[in-house]
């Protein structure tokens, strides 16, 4: 073992010390970070030199700089982002549509109902009243337009949904593309023997970015690269490529469906914001204008044939008081009151002035099975009711998923993220051991100016 | 090795921070509206158990109105029926006097006279009409129900029909609002108007005046009959009446039942809610500023 030898392993020491203050020093820098995870400078000992029998240690020397992750507990935030993108998207849908049918304070279809039938109600009590007649045509213009304004705002929101589609792919084609730059750069960083570290940082964090669009799965593969695949496997990203997704026109539906490499991948979308808004768009928006269009259509024409089944002030046979409608589709967006002259109520039923049977048989609808075995009002209170469920359900699960994912958030910090009191131990560790490396060396130092001043000069 | 805990709370306890505002503003909500159901998904059966109890107040509102204008409708008929009954008396009594044997023709034709009149002021009331429509017409209400004719047996014609109008009251409940005119004042159990006129005859003839009288009393008789109908029709009007606000009281205490908050509970929800906000508010702020160990490294 030569004097030379000792100098350079504290050199060495130093270097390694100053290498560990390093990723100390980064990791501090970088302690608010969004998706930074905590890099460990691991030190290793060199391999010993051997002398004779003996065997002299090598001193110390960094091994690597390893991003301390947990790839399950991210893969399992991402799962739960998908789901509550999906949630977060369908529960603000839900909360707008439930303004329409607030009941509770007053807005809504029940007392445009009400007053309709109501109005017929007085009419019977008084047949010749051109004040309540009156009534009569405006309460059915006023139900026409409460039907219609619903329905406007169902179809509004149907098309904010499909517009939220179109937008969603954009930003889906956004993180896909910088994915597949980050996987190449990875690539060549790693071929390069380099740390990738904050690419992977950069890349787990877009991933569960994109997560919250829609649902990918992630596989690992060569390269230390991920591939990305859409629920029915699809690839959006391999290698250091990303597969746009299309957004295009379904002419049967006329929304934007969602097209990956040629196939129209909507159906089999089943996360993010993406499935969110096809499901407000595709399922739950349908199905309460179908309830809607339902109510209409059969109010509208159980009025009409009882209408037309009495006499009118002329002693006329009834007309329409809505004009029929063509079918059940788009009823309720269609309804138009057709009766503006209020003599031509057919409140009589035997054609004399003073009868009220036929308007006492109109209003007795209201409380009559005429909309798919209920009454008017029961159909509509179903169809709040289940509107209220929907929104009821949507919002408790988003609530449990989101702490659910605040605590794998917790976890993924308690692994992951940087401790300010854990850098400063390291600091200290790092400068102790730097400071007394030093040392070593100045002492080595001293030892040559020993050795060089025995040596006479000459 | 001990086990690491989450260097960074900070999210944590914005969510926490979050969660307490939520709780706030729903505990405010509900004490600003008075109402624990502010949009459908706070009770999906709640509110469409609302619903429907909206839906039934607004009937019993209707209904009410309704039974409030037939009891106006009504009264007047019975009202018009009354002073027919006080011609009728007189009339009965002018017949009494008629069959006085000392009176002269010009007494006789005097009583005459006023049994006309009195038949006019009959027709007249038979005649009454309420908001433009007549009373006794049966349902042809835009009709004159009788029309002066001297040629009839009566003395007077009939252009109403004999229909009775009914009308809804309650569910399942319903009121005749009419008695068709002729069964009032023609009845063949008993002409009202056509025993008048027989009674005029009589004594304008002086033969037969007893039997006219008779034949009137009979008539009177009859007519006070078939009056009893408006006053049971008031009488269930009353009744329906007062039964609807009875229903109309239910349904409010039902729809309180339903939406109404709990002022109580949604105060004690707002004030704990409230000490939580604080509480987290100072832990988050005293968390932050926590020293760590780079604090003290010089």
């Amino acid at each position: 073992m030569s004097l030379g030898s000792s100098l350079l392993i504290s050199v060495q020491a130093m270097l390694t010390d100053q290498a560990a203050l390093s990723v100390t020093s980064n990791n501090i820098a970088n302690v608010n970070t969004p998706g930074y995870t905590r890099e460990v400078a691991n030190l290793e000992e060199v391999s010993p030199a051997q002398f004779g029998n003996l065997e002299f240690g090598g001193g110390v020397q960094l091994a690597d700089i390893e991003s301390v992750r947990d790839n399950i507990l991210q893969m399992r935030l991402n799962q739960e982002t998908q789901s509550q993108g999906k949630l977060s998207t369908f529960t603000n849908g839900m909360n707008q549509i439930q303004t329409v049918f607030n009941e509770a304070s007053g807005a809504g279809l029940q007392s445009l109902l009400s007053n309709f039938f109501n109005s017929f109600q007085s009419v019977a009590s008084d047949p010749t009243n051109t004040g309540d007649r009156q009534a009569v045509v405006g309460a059915a213009k006023s139900l026409a337009a409460g039907f219609q304004q619903t329905a406007t705002t169902l179809a509004q929101q149907q098309q904010t949904a499909d517009q939220g589609v179109v937008q969603t792919v954009q930003q889906i084609n956004q993180l896909t593309a910088r994915i597949a730059n980050l996987n190449g750069e990875i690539a060549t960083t790693a071929g390069a023997g380099l740390n990738t570290n904050s690419f992977e940082d950069q890349r787990a964090q877009l991933i569960t970015q994109l997560s919250g669009l829609i649902d990918v799965q992630t596989i690992a593969a060569n390269g230390n690269t991920v591939t990305l695949t859409a629920g029915n496997g699809t690839e959006l990203v391999v290698g250091n490529q990303s597969f746009n997704l299309q957004a295009g026109v379904n002419p049967a539906t006329s929304f934007q469906d969602v097209y990956a490499r040629g196939t129209d991948i909507t159906p089999s979308i089943q996360g993010g914001t993406l499935a969110g808004d096809i499901q407000l768009r595709d399922q739950e928006i349908p199905s309460l204008q179908n309830s809607l269009d339902t109510l209409a259509y059969n109010v509208e024409n159980a009025v009409n044939s009882q209408n037309a089944a009495g006499f009118d002030l002329n002693g006329n046979a009834g007309g329409n008081i809505f004009q029929p409608p063509s079918s059940v589709a788009s009823a309720a967006l269609n309804m138009t009151a057709a009766i503006t002259d209020p003599n031509l109520i057919a409140a009589s039923g035997d054609g004399t002035a003073g009868d009220n049977t036929n308007a006492t048989a109109v209003a007795d609808l209201q409380n009559q099975s005429i909309v798919n075995g209920q009454s008017p009002i029961s159909y509509y209170a179903d169809l709040v009711s289940t509107i209220g469920n929907d929104a009821q359900t949507a919002s408790s699960q988003l609530t449990g998923g989101a702490l659910l994912i605040q605590q794998l958030n917790d976890q993924i910090n308690s692994f992951s993220g940087v401790s300010l009191n854990e850098e400063g131990a390291n600091l200290i560790l790092y400068q102790n051991a730097y400071t007394a490396a030093s040392r070593v060396a100045n002492v080595v130092d001293t030892l040559y100016q020993t050795a060089i001043a025995m040596v006479p000069a000459s | 090795m001990s086990v690491r805990v989450n260097p960074n709370i900070v999210p944590d306890l914005v969510a926490g921070i979050a969660q307490t505002q939520q709780q706030l503003n729903q505990a405010d909500q509900q004490i600003a509206s008075g109402r624990s159901i502010n949009q459908p998904s706070d009770s999906p059966a709640g509110t469409a158990a609302l619903i429907l109890n909206h839906a039934a107040q607004g009937q019993a509102d209707t209904l009410r109105v309704s039974v409030s204008n037939l009891q106006d409708r009504l009264q007047t008929a019975d009202s018009a029926l009354s002073s027919a009954v006080t011609a009728i008396n007189q009339a009965i009594s002018l017949g009494v006097e008629a069959g006085n044997s000392s009176l002269s023709d010009t007494d006789r034709q005097d009583i005459a006279n006023q049994l006309t009149g009195i038949r006019q002021q009959l027709v007249s009331i038979a005649n009454t009409s309420y908001s433009g429509t007549y009373l006794f017409a049966g349902s042809l209400v835009e009709t004159e129900p009788f029309t002066l004719d001297p040629s009839s047996p009566a003395g007077a014609t009939y252009n109403g029909n004999a229909s009775t109008v009914t009308a809804e009251i309650n569910s399942g409940d319903s009121v005749a609002t009419n008695v068709p005119g002729d069964q009032l004042f023609l009845n063949p159990s008993g002409s009202l108007l056509g025993s008048i006129q027989q009674l005029i005859t009589a004594i304008q003839s002086n033969s037969g005046i007893a039997a006219a009288s008779t034949a009137l009393g009979t008539a009177a008789t009859v007519f006070n009959g078939q009056r009893v109908s408006y006053g049971s029709a008031l009488t269930q009007l009353q009744s329906t009446g007062n039964l609807l606000n009875t229903e109309q009281t239910q349904l409010a205490t039902q729809e309180n039942n339903i939406d109404a908050a709990d002022l109580a509970k949604a105060t004690s929800d707002f004030s704990q809610a409230s000490i939580a906000y604080q509480s987290l508010i100072g832990a988050e702020s005293r968390i932050l500023n926590l020293p760590n160990l780079l604090t003290f490294l010089e």
